[in-house]
């Protein structure tokens, strides 16, 4: 009021209205609180991304070199002197054997989701999937064991190798691959497709020429998405293809078993040996390495498909 | 006659995709069969009682979940205490606060995150967390806080339910900031920015709109950042201590359910019962884990549709 008052007496129009000029100052320093608070936030959960890189380059750094990844691991404990090629060969095993499985998998189920089938069916079949990105990876693991692993009772009997650890893993990513699939053929501008419907096209002929080039990025995308999903997996593993210091002599049976990294950094960090615990570090440099190129390569790709579609 | 339908129709393309979608339902339905069809000898034999146990005793062949369960909703529980002012803070910053130059690659970051394999978690914690709590936190908390329940600090080691509880939060904040995000970049804009104009502050903004507008969101996101710090495995392992007791504080070591699985599931299957009593562990798991996301995905489906967030997709 005392405002009011204020322009009765002086006619200043500028004093008219009631502004309770403490409050405003007031709103403004809580905006600012509000704000500090956020970026505090923010800093809080960027700093693990940060520290994790710092401190496995900070202990693994001197073993990162051509060396470590160029030799398999020998010495006492196991491990102790050269590198980690076990695991990135026993990786490449077992992603290559995931694929297999998943990207024919999760492509096709994707592609029947974007262009056939009923509301209703596809609305419970995408719920399955996201159910499946849902389930922990340890009950895929006790999963793999029984259909995959084990020696006893039903099951494929594959024993402790890479096409059952490869095949679990294969389980994990095909809900992902699936799920980003459709959403890829989604981002398709629809006058694509029904232009290639509307010239007389079937659905495999437009498939064919149309959806699979417009969505080649979002398809790699979903593809690299899995793989990157699954190559920090560990849980899985310890049921289906526990660990191998050597390379392979099949991929089913006695002796199919590979090494991964997760896994031997998982091995190496329970080990009571400081030097498996630097070699571990240096093991997630690599690790993360992988990672972040996969995630960065993931995301190039799809940036430039959204540059390609505006072009024309 | 095959030819035909091929010319004419899509009859044989359906198909072969209706095989791959098969495909998908088979897996779904493997994974469930495997685990009622194995765990059932154990729900048979210790029935419901089984949740309440508190022994686990493999030589006498008693088998209870409770001190497991208990293990799992303290980590989660202490996790999301951690994870959601903070994650609730980042999809703010990241919404509203943050310059429009720096918001994808702050955001990049924080997906970046999301991608890290649980197993780095571990070692990270191991190495880093451990170490700091051994030697700031639990001494601290020792003088100072020892009379207040759940924070006594009986053996100074550093490992237990806190540095698990720690990483797990690390975890899950991706999940709930992406998603938290998301629901407030649902807000339409023109309601944001008329309230601007009328003189609100950012805060007010947040407060009187963006908030009452998105909660259903942030709740589903919070709701999946529960699903997914239940079933965390590696990084508990390595940090929660692995000794079947019920934690009386948050700094003593526990067990989780899924930490169990991970050490002693190989040992088990000599035994069919002990076998059996981790496979119906792990139903525990995905039962909690299937609930949870039909509840989620629900909550979620009305704020932001069908939308999946990176974050949602872990490293493992």
């Amino acid at each position: 009021m005392a405002e009011t008052d204020n322009y009765k007496k002086t006619g200043d129009p500028n004093n008219y209205f009631p502004v309770n000029k403490s409050y405003i100052k007031r709103k403004k320093i809580y905006n600012r609180i509000a704000y500090g608070f956020a970026a505090l936030a923010f800093i809080l959960g960027a700093f693990p991304v940060f520290h994790i890189i710092y401190s496995a380059f900070i202990i693994g750094y001197k073993y990162l070199n051509w060396h470590f990844i160029s030799t398999l691991p020998t010495g006492f404990p196991i491990g102790a002197k050269g590198g980690i090629l076990n695991a990135i060969v026993g990786d490449l095993y077992l992603v290559v054997i995931a694929s297999c499985l998943a990207v024919p998998l999760g492509i096709g189920s994707g592609l029947y989701l974007s262009l056939f089938g009923k509301q209703r069916a596809n609305s419970i079949i995408r719920l399955l999937n996201e159910l499946m990105i849902g389930i922990p990876s340890v009950v895929w693991g006790i999963m793999g064991f029984y259909i995959f692993s084990t020696n006893a009772g039903l099951g494929f009997h594959f024993g402790f190798s890479a096409l059952a650890g490869g095949l679990t893993l294969g389980f994990i990513m095909t809900p992902i691959v699936t799920l980003l699939t459709e959403q890829a053929v989604h981002r398709i501008p629809a006058s694509y497709i029904e232009g290639a419907l509307a010239l007389g096209a079937t659905k495999w002929q437009a498939t064919k020429s149309v959806i699979v080039k417009a969505a080649m990025g979002g398809i790699f995308t979903a593809i690299l998405l899995g793989v990157l999903n699954i190559i920090g997996q560990t849980a899985p593993l310890l049921f289906t293809n526990y660990y191998n210091t050597g390379t392979p002599t099949g991929i089913t049976g006695p002796g199919g078993a590979v090494g991964d990294i997760a896994m031997l950094i998982f091995i190496y960090i329970h080990e009571p040996s400081r030097i498996l615990h630097y070699k571990a570090e240096a093991a997630v440099v690599v690790l993360l390495f992988f990672v972040f190129t996969l995630d960065i390569g993931m995301r190039l790709i799809s940036w430039l498909t959204v540059k390609i579609f505006e072009m024309f | 006659m095959l030819k035909l339908k091929l010319n004419h129709k899509d009859d044989l393309f359906k198909f072969i995709l209706s095989i791959f979608v098969f495909g998908i339902i088979l897996i779904f339905l493997t994974v469930v069969t495997v685990i009622l069809y194995y765990s059932y000898p154990a729900v048979s034999r210790f029935g419901i009682a089984f949740l309440w146990t508190k022994e686990w005793d493999p030589p006498k062949e008693i088998f209870g979940a409770a001190t497991f369960i208990a293990g799992t909703f303290m980590v989660t529980i202490i996790a999301l205490i951690f994870a959601i002012p903070l994650s609730l803070g980042i999809g703010i910053f990241l919404e509203e606060y943050c310059p429009k130059f720096l918001k994808g690659f702050f955001t990049i970051i924080i997906e970046l995150l999301a991608g890290i394999p649980s197993v780095v978690f571990g070692v990270w914690g191991v190495l880093t967390i451990v170490p700091w709590l051994r030697k700031y936190i639990e001494p601290f908390f020792k003088s100072h806080f020892s009379f207040i329940p759940f924070l006594q600090v009986t053996e100074n080691i550093g490992y237990g339910i806190l540095a698990a509880s720690i990483v797990v939060a690390f975890m899950v904040v991706p999940i709930i900031a992406s998603i938290t995000k998301d629901s407030l970049a649902a807000v339409p804009k023109i309601t944001k920015d008329g309230a601007l104009a009328m003189g609100a502050t950012r805060l007010d903004v947040i407060k009187d709109i963006s908030l009452p507008f998105s909660y259903r969101g942030i709740y589903g996101g919070i709701i999946l950042g529960f699903g997914r710090a239940v079933g965390e495995t590696i990084a508990v392992v390595l940090l929660i201590g692995n000794q079947a007791i019920i934690p009386k504080s948050i700094f003593g070591v526990g067990y989780t359910i899924s930490a169990v699985l991970a050490n002693t599931f190989t040992f088990a299957v000599i035994s069919p019962i002990y076998a059996s009593s981790e496979v119906e562990l792990a139903l525990i798991l995905l039962l909690v884990s299937l609930i949870i996301n039909i509840i989620g995905r629900n909550v979620l489906q009305r704020v932001i549709g069908g939308k999946l967030s990176r974050a949602q997709f872990g490293g493992g």
